[in-house]
């Protein structure tokens, strides 16, 4: 009697996947759990920021119109995001007392969902040499701490603009020379199927240990280089 | 439940339910719970008895103070500040059982169902997976119990789908091995026959997680259980190694 009863169930179940079809959901709970880990870590990390990111898994996966949404019992609050796909994902009793969900405008397994660590901008675009290497170490401590380190060490950090940014970056030393950072096409971080970003890498081993790193503009986002 | 084989539980709804960065970290005066059921069935049943499905409970809640509850019958806390390792105090019933329960059970002990107190220590070793390990002090038996494993999970092979597999051992003092198996042919057993101390079961499982929604999940699983040398030579056990399976709905409140 059991069977039939199970098997019904399981027919139905189509049914409800169905209905969510051009949208893609997350529990709240599960990405507060993730994102927590950061909030909790005990260790420096006042050059580092946490954010929510929607990673494309392909590169046909477009980021244009890309929505993701925050419902609750009672309200709706979209999330935004940047061009690299980040949010700031408020921690929210309400949200998670209620299982809420975010919800994401695609059909599902377009895009990994999780906490992405990077190194914090600073607006007036001035980067101490000194601060940017302890930056990468407080990121590879972090990242070794929530164990996806696996062995790397800090070669530099790297920053990102869009492809449409005319934004230099340029190296003074601290006796007075300036020199201008190289600058290529490719993805902000490592592993990113998103490319096309004018990316700036500042290799420790290149430049001298005192002296400033200063950008034009504001960067995207600022990555450690770990190899 | 087989209550021949108290070491064979429903796989434990809570490991594989959550998420495995799963610490108790949540908004002070939360909590996470899953409340279902599932059909399960077992291979363990002797040969000539029938094997029912039965309906079983699904249980799994945590609470923000670090306390948390699992089907099978396990209630404990987290004591860890961290996150890449948990430990704590656990309570654990156990099953009782009576040599008239059964007539394989003719000759041997009385089994209260008290509870049982111990501690945990998880290690996650990064890539989803971590160590496990439970100790117990048996309070009917009065003797040792415990068991170490290692799970491992998966959960971006498809969205929404979690799988995990899971290895492990148990083990057991001298007095917890005579609780269980110990027969006397004077008390009317077939035999005469006692234990000592030793693997009391090998055990393999896999699990599927299917997240419907934020809040229904169905969850389904299988595991193998291979009893240690000690245990399968006894009268009261039928068969050394056994099957279980189970599949139920479970809303997440």
């Amino acid at each position: 009697m059991l069977r039939p009863a199970f098997l019904l169930c399981l027919a139905l179940l189509p049914a409800c996947v169905h209905a969510q079809e051009d949208a893609d959901w997350i529990s709240y709970r599960d990405a507060y759990r993730q994102m927590i880990w950061f909030e909790k870590y005990g260790k420096p990390k006042q050059f580092l920021q946490n954010h929510f990111r929607l990673r494309p898994r392909d590169q046909t996966v477009s980021m244009d119109g890309l929505r993701l949404t925050l419902n609750t019992k009672s309200t709706k609050v979209t999330l935004a995001l940047d061009a690299l796909g980040r949010a700031v994902l408020p921690f929210s009793k309400a949200a998670y007392d209620d299982n809420a969900e975010l919800v994401v405008n695609r059909k599902p397994g377009q895009f990994k969902a999780g906490p992405w660590v990077s190194i914090v901008t600073r607006p007036d675009g001035v980067y101490a040499a000194a601060d940017l290497r302890v930056a990468c170490e407080q990121l590879l401590a972090y990242l070794r701490y929530s164990g996806e380190a696996g062995g790397k060490s800090c070669a530099g950090v790297q920053f990102t603009y869009l492809k449409n940014d005319a934004a230099q970056v340029q190296i003074h030393a601290a006796g007075g020379a300036t020199a201008a950072l190289a600058v290529r096409d490719g993805p902000a971080f490592a592993g990113d199927v998103m490319q096309g970003f004018r990316v700036f890498a500042y290799r420790f081993a290149a430049w001298p240990e005192a002296g400033q790193v200063v950008t034009s503009a504001t960067p995207l986002a600022i990555a450690a280089l770990l190899e | 439940m087989n209550k021949l084989l108290p070491f064979i539980l429903l796989p434990l709804c809570g490991m594989a339910v959550a998420d495995d960065r799963a610490v108790p970290m949540m908004p002070d005066g939360s909590r996470d719970m899953y409340v279902g059921v599932a059909l399960a069935a077992s291979s363990a049943a002797a040969a000539g008895e029938n094997r029912p499905v039965v309906l079983r409970p699904l249980l799994q809640v945590e609470w923000s103070n670090g306390i948390f509850v699992s089907g099978s019958g396990v209630v404990g806390m987290n004591f860890s500040p961290v996150a890449r390792v948990e430990y704590g105090p656990l309570l654990a019933a156990s099953n009782s059982r009576n040599p008239s329960d059964n007539h394989r059970l003719r000759g041997s002990h009385t089994i209260d169902g008290s509870w049982d107190a111990g501690g945990y220590f998880n290690y996650y070793l990064g890539d989803d997976a971590r160590l496990t390990s439970r100790l117990f002090y048996d309070t009917s038996a009065r003797g040792l119990r415990g068991d170490v494993g290692v799970q491992k999970s998966w959960s971006s092979l498809a969205p929404h789908h979690t799988f995990s597999l899971s290895v492990g051992v148990s083990l057991a003092g001298a007095s917890v091995m005579r609780e269980r198996y110990e027969v006397f042919r004077a008390a009317g057993g077939p035999r005469d026959y006692t234990p000592s101390g030793g693997i009391a079961a090998f055990n393999a499982g896999a699990n599927w997680n299917w997240a419907l929604s934020s809040k229904w999940l169905l969850t389904s699983g299988a595991s193998v259980t291979r009893l240690g040398p000690e245990p399968a030579d006894s009268p009261v056990v039928e068969r050394r190694t056994f099957l279980n399976v189970y599949s139920g709905f479970a809303y997440r409140f």
